[in-house]
C-alpha cells in the first residue's frame, strides 16, 4: 500500500470527526434517528471543508448493518457494507464523477439502473461529486427521477458552485451549505493529526497553517504534509518559512520604513534581494498591502479593533506618527493597484519596482481647504472669508463628524446607563455597537447578573442559543459584557419554561395594544379634513395607510 | 537534461519519495521559461531510474532514463496543450485518466505531467479533480503553471505548491551566451528583459532588440508620426515576438524609471546616454504612465485581435 496523504488518511468516517460543521451533522443524524429521510441532498461549501467526506459518512449511516443509536446515530465502520463503502467497491453506493460523465448518456445510465433494488442494503445511494459540471441536458434529464425517485434510492450531490446549478434541481434537493472552519478549530484538528503521526509541531506553526489555509481543512492537511514531507519530524516556525516563501518580517518593516523615508536605494535593493532569494513576489507585494492597512488602522484608530491582528506594533505607532492619513491613503491604493497587476503580470518584478519608485514618490498632500486658505491669503482678503472656510471646513471634515456621533452615543450612555447597567440597557448599547449579537441576545427571554456570572435565558434551544454558546463569540460577547458592566463575567445559558408562557402572554398583549393604536391613528387620518381634500381635487381614492 | 538550479525543489521532492511521502499532486509555479516542466521531467525520470545514484538522482544512461529523455516511457504521461489548440481539453484528460488505471509498466511508480495546467479549460479542469484527489495507487501528478491565479480553487486546494524562482544570474548568463551564441553584455541584457526567464531569453531574436533600441532612440530624438506608424505596422506583423517587442519596452521604461529614482543606470546595450537624457527631460508621473501603458498592453496581447492598433496607441502614448 503506498503511502496515503495526511488529507486522505486522517478523512472523518464518523460523524463525530468531522470538525466545524455541526449544523449539518446534526440535521442528518437527527433525519436518520426519526426517520425523516430526503431524497435528494445537495451540499455545498468551498472547497476541503467535508462535502464528499460527509456525503459518504451519510451513505454509510444508510446502508450500516449495525448502526450505532446511543448517543447519536452513526456507523459502525465495522459491518462489510461500511467497509465497501470506505474503499469505494460498494455496489449500492455510488461516487460518481460528475466533472467526468458529464452527458446526457451518463444519466440515463443512472435512471436506467435507478429501478432495480439495492442488493444487501436498504438503499442504493448516488453520490455525484462536482456536480456543476453536468450538462443542461443533463440535469434536465435527471429532473423526473429526481422529484420522484423509487424508495430506495437516495442522491447526494456535491458542489463548490451552486450557482452553476438550475434552479428546478435546487428546488427538489434539501440544500445544506458548509461553513468555513474556524482557525482555532483547525489547529486542534492538527495538533491531533501531529500526535498519532508522532510530531512535534510548535504551536505558532500550525497556527500560520491555519492562517494559510483561509477555513479550509484539506489546505491545511496539504500545508501540513508538505511542511512534514521539508522538514521531517519537528517542525518548527523557521522550516516552514523556507516551505512557504514567507517573508522576513524584517525585510518588510524595512521595506515600509523606507517608503516612508522617501528612500528608493534601499527599497529597489530590498526588491532585488528578495529576486535574488526566488522569493513570491506577488506575495510580497500582498503583505505589503496588508501592512499599509495595518498602518491606516493604526493611523486612524485610538483603540484597534479586535478583529485586526497586528504584529509589529510599536514599529507601526512609530510610522504613523510621522505620516498623515492622505499618504496613507495614497500608499495604499497604489499598493493595491500594484498587488493585482504583480499577480497577474508576465515579468512581474518590473512591475514590482516601478510600484516601488511609485510610492516613494508621493508627496506629503495639503487639503484642499489648506490650499484655499493660502490662496485668499495671498489674495488679501483674509479676515472676512476667514470664518466662513472655518465653517464649512467643520461641516466637511468627517472626523469631526465620527466625534460628534460618538459623544452622542456616549452622551446616551452616560445618561441611561448607570454603572450597575441592567440588561435592557446593555441590549441597546449593543445595538448600536454590534447590531449582530444584539439580534441574537433581542431572542432570550431576559438576562441577570448571578455573582459574577451573565446568565442569559432563552425560551428554548434555538438557533440564537446555539451561535451564542460558540466558543469564539462566546468570549466575544464576555469581553463585550466586560466593557459594558465593568467587571468580567463569565456568560451562561439557561432554559426556563416557567418565564415561558409569561413572556409570551406579554408580547401578544404588546402586540395587541399596538394593533388597536395604529387603528385609532388610521382612523384619525382618514377623518382628517386636509386628506379628504386632497382626495377630493385629484379625485383620488386612500388606499394604505403606513404608520411609521 | 539537468537543469540550472532548483536543487532545493527536487531533493524536497526526492526526499519525501525516500520516506514514502510523495504526495498524490505537487504543483510548480514561478514565472515563464525558468525551468519548471524540466525539472518535473527530471523527478520524474529519477523516480522512474532503475540505477539512480546514492541520492536517488537518475543516471541519465539506463533504459528508463534514455525512454524518459525520448519521450517514450510507457509510465510518464505527458499532457500539454496541442498544436494548434487553444487549451487542454477534456477528451486529453479522458485518455489521461484511462492510461492511469493501469499498473506502472517498468518502474515503481505513474507519472503526470501537465504542462501549462492553468490552460485547462473548465470542464478539463473539473474532470481532474477527482483523479487529484484520490489517484489509483502509485500515481502522482505534477502540474506545471507560471499563472496560478487562473487555476481552479479546488485544484490548487488539492496540491502541494513548490515555488521556483529563476536560477542565479551568472548561472544564467554563461548558459544564455552558451545557448545563443551572443556576446555577455547582450545575455546580460537579454536576462534582464526577461526578468532572469531562461526561456524567454533564449526565445529572443538580437536583432529585434535591435530594432526596439533604434526605434527608442529615434522617437526620442525626432517625433514623427511616420516611423510610429510604420514601427507599428512592422511588429503587429510578426509571427513571433510582439510580447518581446512589449519586453523590451517596459524594460527601458523601467531603466528610466529606476534612472529617476536612485541616479543609477542600468546596463541596456547601447542606450545609457539616452536613458539618462529621459530621465532628466520627463516628469516621474509621466513616466508611470508610460510604464502602466506597456504592462497593460503586455496583458491585452493575448485577446486583442488588431495587433497594429494596439501598438499605434502604445507607441503614440510613449511619444508623447
Amino acid at each position: 500500500m503506498s503511502y496515503q496523504v495526511i488529507a486522505r488518511k486522517y478523512r472523518p468516517q464518523t460523524f463525530a470527526e468531522v470538525i466545524g460543521q455541526e449544523h449539518i451533522t446534526r440535521t442528518l443524524q437527527n433525519a436518520v434517528a426519526s426517520g425523516r429521510l430526503h431524497h435528494a441532498y445537495l451540499l455545498t461549501g468551498i472547497r476541503g471543508i467535508g462535502k464528499t467526506t460527509l456525503a459518504r459518512i451519510f451513505s454509510k449511516m444508510l446502508n450500516c448493518k449495525e448502526p450505532v443509536k446511543v448517543p447519536a446515530p452513526e456507523p459502525c465502520n465495522k459491518c462489510q457494507s461500511c467497509i465497501d463503502i470506505t474503499n469505494g467497491t460498494s455496489i449500492d453506493v455510488q461516487e460518481i464523477d460528475g466533472a467526468s460523465n458529464t452527458g446526457v448518456d451518463d444519466v440515463r445510465e443512472i435512471r436506467e439502473r435507478v429501478k432495480f433494488l439495492p442488493s444487501t442494503g436498504k438503499y442504493k445511494i448516488y453520490i455525484i461529486d462536482e456536480v456543476h459540471m453536468l450538462s443542461t441536458a443533463a440535469f434536465n434529464a435527471l429532473l423526473k427521477t429526481l422529484e420522484e425517485p423509487p424508495a430506495h434510492v437516495v442522491f447526494i450531490f456535491a458542489t463548490t458552485e451552486v450557482h452553476k446549478i438550475p434552479a428546478t434541481i435546487l428546488s427538489r434537493c434539501q440544500r445544506y451549505d458548509f461553513r468555513r472552519i474556524t482557525g482555532q478549530k483547525i489547529v486542534e484538528t492538527l495538533k491531533q493529526i501531529a500526535k498519532s503521526e508522532e510530531i512535534d509541531a510548535e504551536d505558532a506553526c500550525l497556527e500560520v497553517i491555519a492562517a494559510e489555509a483561509e477555513g479550509s481543512m484539506r489546505d491545511a492537511e496539504s500545508l501540513f504534509d508538505q511542511a512534514i514531507a521539508y522538514s521531517g519530524k519537528k517542525l518548527t516556525y523557521e522550516s516552514l518559512k523556507g516551505l512557504l516563501g514567507f517573508l522576513d518580517r524584517k525585510q518588510l518593516i524595512a521595506a515600509v520604513r523606507a517608503i516612508v523615508d522617501r528612500d528608493a536605494k534601499t527599497v529597489l535593493g530590498l526588491a532585488d534581494e528578495l529576486f535574488q532569494n526566488g522569493e513570491n513576489l506577488s506575495r510580497f507585494a500582498n503583505e505589503l498591502l496588508n501592512a499599509l492597512h495595518k498602518l491606516i488602522v493604526v493611523k486612524t484608530c485610538k483603540d484597534i479593533p479586535a478583529s485586526v491582528k497586528v504584529f509589529d506594533i510599536t514599529f507601526l505607532k512609530e510610522m504613523a506618527d510621522r505620516v498623515s492619513v492622505e499618504e496613507c491613503q495614497q500608499w495604499f491604493n497604489i499598493a493595491f493597484r500594484g498587488a493585482e497587476d504583480i499577480a497577474r503580470a508576465k515579468l512581474p518584478k518590473m512591475l514590482l519596482d516601478v510600484m516601488l519608485i511609485n510610492m516613494t514618490q508621493v508627496r506629503p498632500v495639503q487639503s484642499v481647504d489648506e490650499l484655499l486658505e493660502k490662496v485668499d491669503q495671498l489674495c488679501g482678503k483674509q479676515p472676512l472669508q476667514q470664518t466662513t472656510i472655518n465653517a464649512q471646513r467643520a461641516a466637511v471634515q468627517p472626523p469631526q463628524v465620527e466625534t460628534n456621533r460618538l459623544s452622542t452615543i456616549n452622551h446616551k450612555l452616560s445618561t441611561s446607563a448607570p454603572a450597575t447597567g441592567s440588561w435592557a440597557d446593555f441590549i441597546d448599547w449593543l445595538r448600536l455597537h454590534k447590531p449582530q449579537v444584539a439580534s441574537f441576545l433581542e431572542q432570550s427571554t431576559g438576562g441577570i447578573i448571578k455573582d459574577a456570572d451573565l446568565v442569559i435565558k432563552f425560551q428554548n434551544k434555538s438557533f440564537a442559543c446555539d451561535r451564542l454558546m460558540e466558543e469564539d463569540r462566546k468570549s466575544f460577547l464576555e469581553k463585550l459584557a466586560l466593557d459594558f458592566f465593568k467587571k468580567p463575567l463569565k456568560l451562561k445559558v439557561e432554559f426556563d419554561s416557567a418565564t415561558n408562557e409569561v413572556a409570551v402572554e406579554n408580547k401578544k398583549k404588546a402586540n395587541e395594544e399596538l394593533v388597536t393604536k395604529h387603528r385609532g391613528i388610521k382612523e384619525e387620518a382618514l377623518k382628517h379634513d386636509v386628506i379628504k381634500e386632497a382626495a377630493n381635487i385629484f379625485g383620488a381614492e386612500i388606499k394604505e395607510i403606513k404608520i411609521k | 537534461m539537468h537543469p540550472l538550479g532548483h536543487k532545493q525543489q527536487i531533493d524536497q521532492i526526492l526526499n519525501a519519495a525516500k520516506t514514502g511521502r510523495l504526495a498524490n499532486a505537487y504543483l510548480f509555479y514561478g514565472i515563464e521559461g525558468i525551468g519548471k516542466k524540466l525539472s518535473a521531467r527530471y523527478i520524474a525520470m529519477s523516480l522512474l531510474c532503475s540505477a539512480k545514484d546514492m541520492n536517488g538522482l537518475a543516471c541519465g544512461k539506463c533504459p528508463s532514463c534514455l525512454k524518459v529523455e525520448h519521450g517514450t516511457h510507457p509510465d510518464l504521461i505527458t499532457v500539454a496543450v496541442e498544436e494548434d489548440k487553444k487549451d487542454i481539453s477534456v477528451e486529453q484528460m479522458r485518455q489521461m485518466q484511462a492510461a492511469i488505471q493501469m499498473h506502472p509498466m517498468e518502474g515503481k511508480y505513474k507519472i503526470v505531467i501537465i504542462d501549462d495546467a492553468e490552460r485547462m479549460n473548465a470542464s478539463a479542469a473539473n474532470s481532474a479533480l477527482k483523479s487529484l484527489e484520490e489517484p489509483p495507487a502509485a500515481t502522482h501528478f505534477f502540474l506545471i503553471s507560471s499563472r496560478i491565479h487562473m487555476l481552479l480553487p479546488t485544484i490548487n486546494s488539492r496540491c502541494q505548491k513548490i515555488s521556483f524562482s529563476p536560477p542565479p544570474l551568472g548561472e544564467a548568463v554563461e548558459f544564455v551566451e552558451k545557448t545563443a551564441g551572443v556576446t555577455n553584455d547582450i545575455a546580460k541584457t537579454l536576462l534582464g528583459i526577461s526578468c532572469g526567464s531562461l526561456g524567454l531569453a533564449l526565445k529572443f531574436d538580437s536583432e529585434l532588440l535591435k530594432d526596439v533600441t533604434t526605434f527608442a532612440k529615434k522617437m526620442w530624438d525626432a517625433p514623427n508620426s511616420l516611423d510610429i506608424i510604420m514601427a507599428s505596422e512592422k511588429w503587429a506583423k510578426l509571427e513571433t515576438g510582439t510580447a518581446e517587442v512589449l519586453a523590451t519596452l517596459l524594460n527601458i521604461y523601467h531603466a528610466i524609471a529606476i534612472c529617476q529614482a536612485i541616479q543609477k543606470v542600468p546596463e541596456i546595450e547601447g542606450l545609457e546616454r539616452y536613458i539618462e537624457k529621459r530621465a532628466a527631460a520627463e516628469s516621474a508621473s509621466s513616466i508611470q504612465k508610460k510604464v502602466a501603458a506597456v504592462a497593460s498592453a503586455q496583458r491585452d496581447l493575448e485577446t486583442t485581435y488588431n495587433k497594429q492598433l494596439m501598438f499605434e496607441q502604445l507607441l503614440f502614448t510613449l511619444a508623447s
